[in-house]
């Protein structure tokens, strides 16, 4: 079942939903430009990037550990109001407190 | 042992099922295992669903094939779980309860969305199903000895005995079982393919015999006198020519040339043996189809046919290379390297690496994960590709012709060998264009499909709450990213240990494993098999829960009471699994890996953009959403069907095929956001608007 809500819960929602968008976008720009340099510059994914690893390697490797390292980033940004939900409302200051239904809209 | 190992893994999930089946006669018990899984259990238990038989043995496969290409998958199936984390988990967490439609109908309670959501589910799994039955059959022939039919059969009858009884609560704990299992042998595997190294003409271990040197192909010179060829072979003689043409240029690409030699034997009982590429080839009489053995001085020898590759050296010489081929007469007998095929008489293990850096002489000894696959993907470093060609001849003989390629190890380890992403010399502009699109499709799809798939989406309603779905989908991002980073070891090291299958791709992670030693073959057969069943119980749940919950309910227009639909689920779960085996055997031919790609492609399609918009965007529409979902269904299957892979498979020219690129995702996708967007703003939901002020989240 769904769980009771607070006002509260409704902007830490919010401020947590927008920065999973953000994040996702940042990821997404990272993903495209490796799916982009496959495409049309294959050539320069064979050349030596870092430590002795070609391009196509060294960059494939990075967005797997770019991910459970955004992963990791983010659940720590979620933390934060669970321990001390005081200090979530304070972070997400700039937010208005909006009214129940909130959560479902646009960012 | 094999067998052993096997039946230890079946008694063990039959076990989890009856003591399973207590906590699962309640709707929450069956469907959702009462939301009572920790959430580290929990994200095991998503890497364990997640990582089918198409990642574990597909992807290695495609690696050792493909070389960097298979890796792609590999991204892909990860930075999809971005998307699920970022966007979906703990939305659709508080909005739902039982099932994903659940979520998606939340804000508007119309039977509709419901029912074209569960319909969605139920197409996107069966869409799943037929990939992960056919892998396996396919395993279970060459693992355990059994056939492909009692393959499907075992595997899908213990699936429905897993689903029936225990529902969601043994389902979780099989798959994460199946997390730990496969994330445990294949960190064991990478570290022994590090220690190993990368060395040339290594000693390898093929089939359960240690030791064999790697065999080498022999080369003999050749020589044109005019368009005829003579060969530096005593005996042998030109009987044959087969040429593959460029498709764009029109150009001999390879050519090959069937010689008719002799090769010394010996009488053996009552018939004659022979050393042919390694192997000992056995005749049973005197003459047979296609063969025959004639005396020289008193000594037997056999005169046997095979197909061997031109290569033409700089200076205007030739040369001809042995290949491996494997051949079925019209009579239906089946000759290898033109000797009947047998125990004995088998395609010899294909791959390996033939040079090195200098720095190294000849073997590199063990390497640190970076060194290896710097050595591997160095410009100096030659690996050896196998590849194929299947003919017919003139006599109606059915050839299948194996053989190496030596490409640069800087060429393997980067973009191009599967998809063809440069513009090759003579292809059109427009072929080019479309092979692109094609891969941006695909890398497209894997990335937005994941979050979307029906057997992911359950399993956050099996955690108490929103905060434990995005732990456990931590947890997942983690196993998974690590499982992939693995699967490039598995899949070089498939390659440096020369144990590539020239037949199927699929074989290259347990050659792998047994190239090391019986215990690991064993174990890698349990494995695969735990895999097979963690991921089509949770396809299984998913449709069960899509019929039982989303569908039955809203076709009947009246709620069922509990017990009802738990029994129902069951049934469902027994029906699906029958189906699925029935699939799996009908469609035995199909490529694993390559259904893979269009199931993400028809998931994201279909429920992607309703997940999305329906938290971000609040004009969203019920009919929106409906239109959306069966556009999304509608237009990537009906892609799909029109492709051209499909075409060749009805036995139509692929070049007529009306879609002229195989992965749907760029069109279907977008295609069904702008539907969801369009009919959105065309229907102002009353409804909607009133509940909006009510609604929470």
């Amino acid at each position: 079942m769904a769980q009771q809500t607070t006002p509260m819960d409704e902007v830490f929602e919010r401020r947590k939903s927008i920065i999973g968008i953000r994040m996702t976008i940042l990821y997404s720009v990272v993903y495209g430009g490796f799916v982009l340099l496959s495409v049309f510059q294959p050539t320069w994914m064979g050349a030596r990037a870092v430590l002795g690893l070609n391009l196509a390697v060294a960059y494939g490797l990075g967005l797997i550990l770019i991910a459970i390292l955004f992963a990791l980033i983010y659940n720590h940004l979620c933390r934060v109001p669970s321990n001390a939900q005081s200090a979530a409302g304070a972070a997400s200051g700039s937010l208005p407190v909006t009214n129940a239904g909130a959560g479902d809209q646009q960012e | 042992m094999a067998i052993a190992v096997f039946a230890v893994f079946v008694t063990l999930v039959l076990a989890v099922s009856i003591h399973t089946n207590r906590r699962s006669r309640s709707v929450g018990g069956y469907y959702v295992a009462n939301r009572s899984v920790h959430w580290g259990v929990n994200g095991v238990a998503f890497a364990g669903g997640y990582l089918s038989v198409a990642s574990f043995l597909g992807i290695c496969g495609l690696i050792a094939f493909f070389g960097y290409d298979g890796f792609l998958y590999s991204i892909g199936f990860l930075a999809g779980w971005i998307v699920a984390l970022f966007v979906i988990a703990e939305p659709m967490k508080r909005r739902g309860t039982f099932t994903f439609p659940d979520a998606l109908n939340r804000t508007y309670r119309r039977p509709g969305i419901q029912l074209a959501a569960g319909l969605s589910v139920l197409v996107v799994s069966l869409f799943y199903l037929v990939p992960q039955m056919v892998g396996a059959g396919v395993l279970v022939e060459p693992l355990l000895g059994i056939p492909h039919f009692w393959g499907v059969i075992i595997v899908g009858s213990v699936v429905i005995l897993l689903v029936a009884g225990g529902g969601m609560t043994s389902t979780t704990w099989v798959q994460f079982f199946n997390g730990g299992l496969l994330l445990t042998f294949a960190g064991i595997l990478s570290v022994a393919v590090l220690v190993r190294g990368v060395s040339i003409n290594s000693l390898s271990t093929e089939e359960g015999v240690a030791g064999l040197e790697r065999y080498r192909y022999a080369e003999v010179s050749a020589a044109f006198h005019g368009d005829e060829l003579s060969v530096d072979l005593p005996g042998a003689q030109v009987v044959g020519r087969h040429a593959v043409l460029d498709r764009n240029t029109g150009a001999e690409s390879l050519v090959l040339y069937r010689l008719e030699r002799l090769v010394p034997a010996a009488t053996a009982g009552g018939g004659y043996t022979a050393d042919i590429k390694g192997r000992t080839a056995e005749f049973e009489s005197a003459q047979g189809a296609g063969w025959a053995i004639e005396q020289f001085d008193g000594r037997p020898y056999a005169r046997i046919e095979d197909w061997w590759r031109l290569a033409a050296d700089g200076d205007g010489t030739h040369r001809l290379v042995e290949t491996q081929v494997r051949a079925i007469l019209p009579g239906g007998e089946v000759l290898v390297n033109g000797a009947p095929e047998s125990a004995s008489n088998r395609l010899r293990q294909m791959g390996g690496v033939s040079e090195i850096p200098e720095a190294y002489g000849e073997s590199t000894g063990p390497l640190d994960p970076v060194r290896l696959l710097s050595v591997f993907s160095d410009r100096s470093t030659v690996v050896q590709q196998p590849k194929s060609v299947a003919f017919t001849t003139e006599a109606g003989e059915r050839v299948t012709v194996h053989y190496e390629a030596s490409i640069a190890g800087s060429e393997f380890m980067r973009p191009g060998l599967m998809f063809p992403l440069e513009a090759k010399p003579g292809e059109s502009t427009t072929t080019t264009l479309l092979n692109r699109l094609n891969f941006i499709s695909l890398m497209l799809a894997l990335f937005l499909g994941t979050s979307a798939l029906p057997h992911i989406l359950i399993r956050y309603y099996t955690v108490p709450s929103a905060e434990a779905a995005r732990k456990s989908t931590i947890v997942a991002i983690a196993g998974i990213g690590l499982f992939y980073i693995f699967t490039m070891y598995l899949g070089v090291g498939a390659v440096t240990g020369g144990a590539l299958n020239p037949e199927t791709s699929n074989m290259s992670a347990p050659l792998l494993a047994r190239s090391f030693g019986e215990v690991l073959f064993a174990m890698i057969s349990g494995i695969a098999f735990t895999t097979v069943l963690a991921t089509v119980s949770g396809l299984i749940m998913a449709a069960s829960g899509a019929v039982a919950h989303d569908l039955m309910p809203n076709l009947v227009r009246r709620d069922l009471s509990d017990n009802t639909k738990v029994l129902a689920g069951r049934i469902v779960a027994v029906v699906v699994g029958i189906v699925g085996i029935m699939l799996g055997i009908a469609f035995r031919e199909m490529n694993v890996s390559f259904l893979v790609g269009w199931a993400f492609a028809v998931a994201a399609s279909a429920n992607l953009p309703s997940l999305i918009l329906i938290l971000f965007w609040k004009k969203t529409t019920a009919r929106g959403i409906i239109a959306s979902i069966l556009v999304g269904v509608i237009s990537s299957v009906a892609l799909i069907l029109l492709s051209p892979d499909m075409w060749a498979r009805y036995g139509l020219d692929p070049a007529t095929a009306p879609m002229p690129i195989n992965q749907p995702g760029i069109v279907s996708i977008p295609l069904s956001f702008v539907v969801l967007v369009v009919v959105s703003l065309l229907t102002t939901d009353k409804r909607q608007i009133a509940r909006e002020a009510h609604s929470t989240v």
